[in-house]
């Protein structure tokens, strides 16, 4: 396969007749093109993930995990031996406020923060074993993402863009819709670390514009066209004294795919022309500006996957009292994020189902860690790594089920315990990908996402 | 399906038809396999640990961590082995009572055995899609990707091809269809959503003989691509959401005869929904979501003081 370089070289031409051609015409064999599809290892059963990010550690025992013994010693002392916590301000054994129902045909208990989602139980697979790699947000983070505790390494929508590609040419292969919560620990969690910038996530906003600069600046199309072809005389000329440079050639590719965007972004984001039916399953009209916020990064999330974008990301909006992560006042701060998040949850997994993308689409719902089963203070629970609940829906799951085990008090992981490393080998495993043969050769050695980890879990797999 | 399209390939590229003392795995070992042994090796259960219901399974060890095939040695293959042990014996395989290979099959699959156990297909898996296609449909394929189409193998060892017209489908042109003509019997996935009227597809479709995934959801076009659609009986997956297709369309439309159909958007009623869903109890099919449901829902969880109470 020849470069890009390559072929710019070989079809002696700038930039500009370039671009003429091949981004505005589609007049160009995309294999040249660094974001285009790669062949799966195996045949995937799914081609794209849509990735829930839960900022701030949602609750397993108010959520998916229930503990009817915590209600049995609730305000006793606990009996088991606490480990220190973030505050350690560890208090009295604290029940769920939340009542928990059974739901689909296993009875899946989902506690009521989830009425929406509880009515998609069929497709979800429960994972009540996740463990995290630290107790506190930002390494936690950078691990759920990354799977290292350490800022920097690439994030999984990055090497899923660098293993596959992305099968639309005029969109990022990994995007971020963002709520408007930054994680802790940066908006670097999205990054591409060391592997090529292309992958990196792109970040795109709620609300319309996603992006402030995809609008045409100039007066008129041939004004911006001159521009582009100037831009890549100047860059044909640089490329021409060096040797090699991967900077000019991710400069180029860059230009090119910001150009591109300008035809598509404004247009697969815009979702006033959805019916208005779809806008009300997803709570586009909800009486909380919340709901309205994330229903629209959902419907968002599923134009995006429609077109192909191999990665899509959604962090939760602030406003909600606070990320799920409520030290205190457990009560307020869950159900304003329950609120925010179920009704558009469960709307994009019925929609993807009756547009026939969920079994082509993984849906991945989890925070960095879970929280504690006692209380911090006396209305508030503090971070919990070792044991906490995910789920996962749609392409390659098997759904309807409960998969792994925490004690009777949802504290530590006593069955099927599962790290991000396992997390992430499955994520792979179901877009095709083996994760031990995804690499990337820095600092002298070839880095993998699962490090020198990561189990497949056949059990939760359709 | 898989077979017919093999056997094909095999006469096009070879010069000489196949000698009788040659077999290959898809052609000659599959279907007996699939007759005799699959229901208890296969998908739905693995008895011992093993499954012969594919060529690299069968190369691949059960439980007892031995291969059932050692190539080019038919009698020390533990699958012979067990095919020929008396009826009577506990290892006999099939199991008394079941039906048996006859004398000529179990011999084809041992001279199979001695031939070296080769299957055509897992050898094609291994080839570039250049060399796969070979020079009437490769060129075709690069015509389309260049026109914005994604053409891929569907994994690394796999001879099917994934085709995803993506923004090429609604501008797609005469000189296209042509090329995706000589592309279709290779492809197992064909993604096309928003083709238009124009493109006639009814006219094509059947082409796309091996495919098993069909999308061709929000297309402009309606009952009249039915005829063409039943003659691809290996679907397993066939999206229509979007279409123009009626009540009418949906009482013809004989596939997929199992798997999955999507029917959300079109202008097939509620009923004829319905009747459809309780006449194909193989076919799982899809509507528009229930967003009564969605609202009943919200409606309780904010009677419900735990939940959704008061409003933020």
């Amino acid at each position: 396969m020849i470069t890009r370089r390559e072929f710019l070289q070989k079809s002696a031409m700038g930039f500009g007749t370039l671009a003429l051609s091949g981004t505005m015409q589609q007049d160009l064999s995309g294999s040249t093109m660094p974001l285009y599809p790669k062949t799966p290892h195996f045949a995937p059963k799914a081609r794209s993930v849509i990735f829930l990010y839960m900022d701030g550690g949602i609750s397993q025992v108010d959520s998916f995990d229930p503990k009817p013994q915590l209600a049995k010693e609730n305000g006793k002392k606990p009996k088991f031996k606490v480990d220190p916590t973030v505050f350690n301000n560890n208090g009295n054994i604290l029940k769920s406020p939340w009542e928990f129902k059974h739901y689909g045909e296993s009875g899946i208990p989902i506690s009521d923060l989830f009425p929406h989602i509880a009515s998609c139980a069929n497709d979800l697979c429960i994972i009540r074993s996740m463990t995290a790699f630290s107790p506190n947000h930002p390494n936690a983070n950078y691990a759920l993402h990354s799977g290292h505790i350490l800022s920097g390494r690439p994030s999984m929508g990055a090497w899923a863009s660098y293993g596959l590609g992305t099968l639309s040419q005029n969109l990022p292969s990994y995007v971020v819709i963002h709520g408007g919560q930054v994680p802790s620990g940066g908006m670097q969690c999205f990054g591409s670390g060391f592997l090529p910038a292309n992958h990196q996530g792109s970040i795109f906003l709620s609300q319309h514009p996603v992006l402030n600069n995809t609008s045409f600046q100039e007066s008129s199309a041939n004004l911006q066209k001159k521009k582009l072809e100037y831009l890549g005389e100047m860059d044909g000329a640089l490329e021409a004294r060096l040797t090699h440079s991967e900077a000019i050639e991710s400069a180029i590719q860059n230009y090119e795919l910001a150009y591109r965007m300008q035809m598509e972004v404004p247009d697969v984001t815009n979702i006033s022309n959805e019916s208005e039916v779809t806008k009300k399953l997803y709570g586009i009209d909800a009486p909380y500006e919340n709901t309205r916020s994330y229903a629209a990064q959902c419907l968002m999330a599923r134009r995006l996957v429609e077109r192909g974008v191999r990665f899509v990301e959604l962090t939760i909006n602030p406003g909600n009292g606070d990320r799920w992560d409520q030290h205190s006042r457990l009560v307020d701060g869950h159900q304003k994020n329950a609120m925010a998040v179920d009704q558009p949850i469960a709307a994009l997994i019925k929609d993807l189902k009756s547009r026939g993308l969920l079994d082509s689409t993984l849906l991945v719902f989890s925070g960095e860690f879970g929280r504690t089963p006692f209380a911090q203070g006396t209305n508030g629970r503090d971070h919990n790594p070792q044991g906490f609940s995910m789920w996962m829906a749609g392409g390659g799951i098997k759904g309807g089920t409960i998969y792994g085990a925490t004690d009777e008090y949802g504290y530590r992981v006593v069955e099927n315990k599962l790290t991000v490393h396992d997390m992430h080998a499955n994520m792979l495993h179901l877009l095709g990908i083996d994760h031990t043969r995804l690499t990337y050769r820095f600092s002298g050695r070839d880095i993998r996402l699962t490090d020198v980890h990561g189990e497949i879990v056949p059990e939760i797999l359709a | 399906m898989k077979s017919i399209f093999i056997l094909t390939l095999y006469l096009s590229f070879s010069f000489t038809l196949p000698a009788q003392t040659t077999f290959d795995y898809d052609t000659d070992i599959a279907p007996v396999l699939e007759k005799y042994c699959v229901k208890c090796h296969g998908p739905e259960k693995q008895k011992s640990g093993y499954r012969l219901d594919s060529y690299e399974a069968l190369m691949t060890p059960g439980e007892s961590e031995e291969v059932a095939i050692d190539a080019g040695f038919p009698m020390t293959s533990p699958l012979i082995e067990y095919l020929l042990l008396p009826p009577e014996d506990e290892y006999a395989m099939p199991p008394e009572g079941e039906d048996a290979p006859s004398g000529d099959e179990i011999l084809t699959v041992a001279r199979w055995i001695h031939g070296g156990a080769k299957s055509k297909s897992a050898g094609q898996g291994k080839l570039s899609l250049e060399k796969l296609l070979g020079e009437n449909a490769f060129p075709a394929v690069e015509r389309l990707r260049t026109k914005g189409a994604v053409i891929d193998k569907l994994a690394e060892n796999s001879s099917n091809l994934v085709v995803d017209l993506q923004r090429l489908a609604p501008k797609i042109d005469a000189s296209a269809i042509e090329d995706l003509k000589s592309v279709g019997p290779y492809v197992h996935e064909f993604r096309a959503a928003l083709l238009p009227s124009s493109a006639k597809i009814s006219e094509w479709i059947g082409t796309f003989e091996n495919a098993t995934r069909l999308d061709l959801s929000h297309g402009k076009f309606g009952d009249e691509i039915v005829a063409s659609l039943n003659r691809l009986g290996g679907i397993k997956y066939l999206n229509l959401f979007g279409t123009q297709l009626t009540d009418s369309g949906l009482e013809d439309l004989q596939v997929p005869k199992s798997g999955q159909l999507f029917l959300g958007n079109t202008k097939v009623r509620n009923a004829a929904l319905a009747k459809a869903r309780a006449d194909k109890p193989n076919v799982t099919i899809y509507g528009n979501p229930d967003v009564n449901q969605t609202l009943g829902i919200t409606e309780k969880a904010w009677g419900n003081s735990s939940t959704f109470n008061p409003i933020p």
